[in-house]
């Protein structure tokens, strides 16, 4: 009883009933004509569409292409963000030297640099990159940043008086001290990338979940558009969670990192 | 204030007579001592938002090796100042500091300071036997580094919490970790900058003995910093006033107390109260000048 009380608890049960509370809303909202949409499907239906998609291969297919782009833009971003950030917060001249373009850059939204990225280079995973790039670097770059700056200035002067060098210090004191900030902000980049991935593929890229949605879309389909539209928002969610729990093995016992997944 | 303030100070108190009060008064200028500490005509001002501001002036002080001298003052009087310029942390805008004949131009090989704050210098992502190794790695081999983290955690008597976490310890604990963590490193010269100012005063008597154990054992110099003219007097051989604004040092007195101290008996010897009358009276001098 007590096992089933806390698989209950880690699983959140009473958060589950609020879900399939609405889900059967919805489907009684249809079939008793509560509200009329033309193209507004039953749940039933959409699940019959997902059935569809996941039975001829093409979800997968699909979502192969995004999760892969996805996760190179980001693997970039995070490799940018974190060398970068390191830098703007360890060596004053260049943050002084990059800290207006940063501010500028940061406040162009991705969405509004589509057009020109396929300008330049055509309908491609490359175009999708790029853009994913462009918007999962902030996340990361801001914690990095923040993350060398909170580093109490005591601890530079432990490793002076300890006589470590500077390459000790940089290894020993200062990475150590940014890695739960660059944990945080993996996790942001992460979930940017993929949403700005998708958004490029419904308006450059004709492949991935984005191209599926508008061609669900187009072909009058709302029960696919629908089906997978939900599976972005599961896919979102399940990548949060295993980015959690992977912090969470990293580091076990960490104070800076309590809370509910 | 002026350096002939801090000299009329002396002055005064060499009417009672010198010798007796065991008052000792650091040459101004003079041969380099080979051994030890010595600071001449020590001056640190400091860029702030109203312009420059000067610490410290015409400090003078000579250490000799395996002494413990205590720095009493109030709060302002430049006393974390000085004990920066001492760890190599701040160069002196004039005059010389000098360890072991050798002008201080950051911190020297051999020296290691303790802070006042140790929950922030402590690593929070490192057990206490990897903090206690931090200054090791890179010096030696493995078995070279346990066997003194080892030693070092058993001479603060945390031996059996090698595997714990910092931050899963009391105050005092981890202040004892600071200072094991400084003593692996073998020392000639330790500097603590206040570093029984947070704790309880039960948990403060035993630190105190302790470091004073561990001083018998390893033969280091250890200055330290306190607002605590009792502690100053208890643990040190030689005590120092810091006053003023600027501080500088109108009155240095040898303790002249025997050892091993006491906490009981060593604070009810007549020369223990003597030198804390005087330094009571010093600081009050000071303060009302």
């Amino acid at each position: 009883m007590t096992a089933f009380r806390n698989l209950a608890h880690r699983l959140n049960l009473s958060g589950w009933v609020l879900v399939v509370m609405l889900v059967l809303a919805w489907q009684f909202a249809i079939v008793w004509k509560i509200v009329e949409f033309d193209y507004l499907p039953k749940p039933t239906e959409v699940l019959h569409a997902l059935g569809e998609v996941i039975s001829d291969g093409t979800l997968f297919s699909q979502m192969g292409h995004t999760l892969t782009t996805a996760a190179i833009a980001s693997v970039i971003a995070v490799a940018l963000g974190v060398g970068l950030g390191a830098l703007m917060g360890l060596v004053r001249p260049v943050a002084n030297f990059t800290g207006a373009s940063v501010d500028f850059l940061r406040s162009i939204p991705a969405v509004s640099l589509m057009p020109v990225v396929l300008l330049l280079l055509g309908p491609a995973v490359k175009s999708e990159v790029v853009v994913g790039v462009f918007a999962g670097v902030w996340p990361i770059l801001l914690n990095t940043i923040g993350g060398v700056q909170a580093i109490n200035p005591r601890l530079h002067e432990v490793g002076r008086v300890l006589h470590l060098g500077r390459l000790q210090r940089t290894f020993k004191i200062v990475i150590p001290s940014i890695v739960p900030s660059i944990l945080v902000g993996v996790r942001l980049t992460v979930v940017t990338c993929l949403v700005v991935v998708i958004i490029a593929e419904i308006m450059m890229n004709p492949e991935g979940l984005g191209w599926a949605l508008t061609t669900a879309q187009k072909s009058l389909r709302p029960d696919l558009l629908f089906a997978y539209a939900i599976v972005t928002g599961v896919l979102g969610y399940l990548i949060n969670l295993i980015l959690v729990l992977a912090v969470r093995a990293c580091m076990p016992g960490s104070p800076a990192l309590k809370g509910r997944v | 204030m002026t350096n002939s303030a801090g000299t009329a100070a002396a002055t005064h108190q060499s009417a009672g007579g010198r010798e007796e009060l065991g008052i000792t008064h650091v040459p101004a200028s003079g041969r380099a001592p080979a051994d030890g500490y010595l600071l001449q005509e020590v001056g640190v001002t400091l860029p702030t938002a109203k312009g420059p501001l000067s610490i410290l002036r015409d400090v003078n002080l000579h250490v000799p090796q395996g002494q413990i001298l205590g720095i009493v003052g109030r709060s302002g009087t430049g006393k974390t100042t000085l004990l920066r310029v001492l760890g190599g942390l701040l160069r002196p805008t004039t005059g010389r500091a000098m360890v072991d004949g050798v002008e201080i131009t950051g911190p020297p090989e051999q020296v290691v300071t303790v802070f006042q704050d140790y929950a922030s210098a402590l690593l929070p992502w490192r057990s206490l036997e990897r903090n206690v190794a931090l200054p090791l790695e890179r010096r030696m081999g493995r078995p070279e580094r346990n066997e003194r983290v080892r030693e070092a955690l058993a001479m603060v008597g945390l031996e059996s919490r090698a595997k714990d976490y910092p931050w899963r310890l009391s105050g005092g604990m981890q202040q004892r970790v600071q200072i094991a963590r400084a003593l692996a490193l073998r020392p000639r010269v330790l500097l603590m900058d206040e570093p029984f100012g947070a704790l309880d005063a039960m948990t403060k008597a035993t630190l105190q003995d302790q470091l004073l154990t561990v001083q018998r054992e390893t033969g280091a110099t250890i200055i330290f910093i306190t607002h605590d003219i009792e502690e100053a007097i208890y643990l040190g051989d030689r005590v120092a006033l810091i006053a003023g604004s600027p501080g500088h040092i109108p009155l240095e007195i040898t303790t002249d107390l025997d050892r091993p101290r006491n906490q009981v008996e060593t604070r009810e010897l007549a020369r223990y109260l003597e030198v804390r009358h005087q330094l009571h009276a010093a600081l009050a001098a000071e303060h009302n000048k």
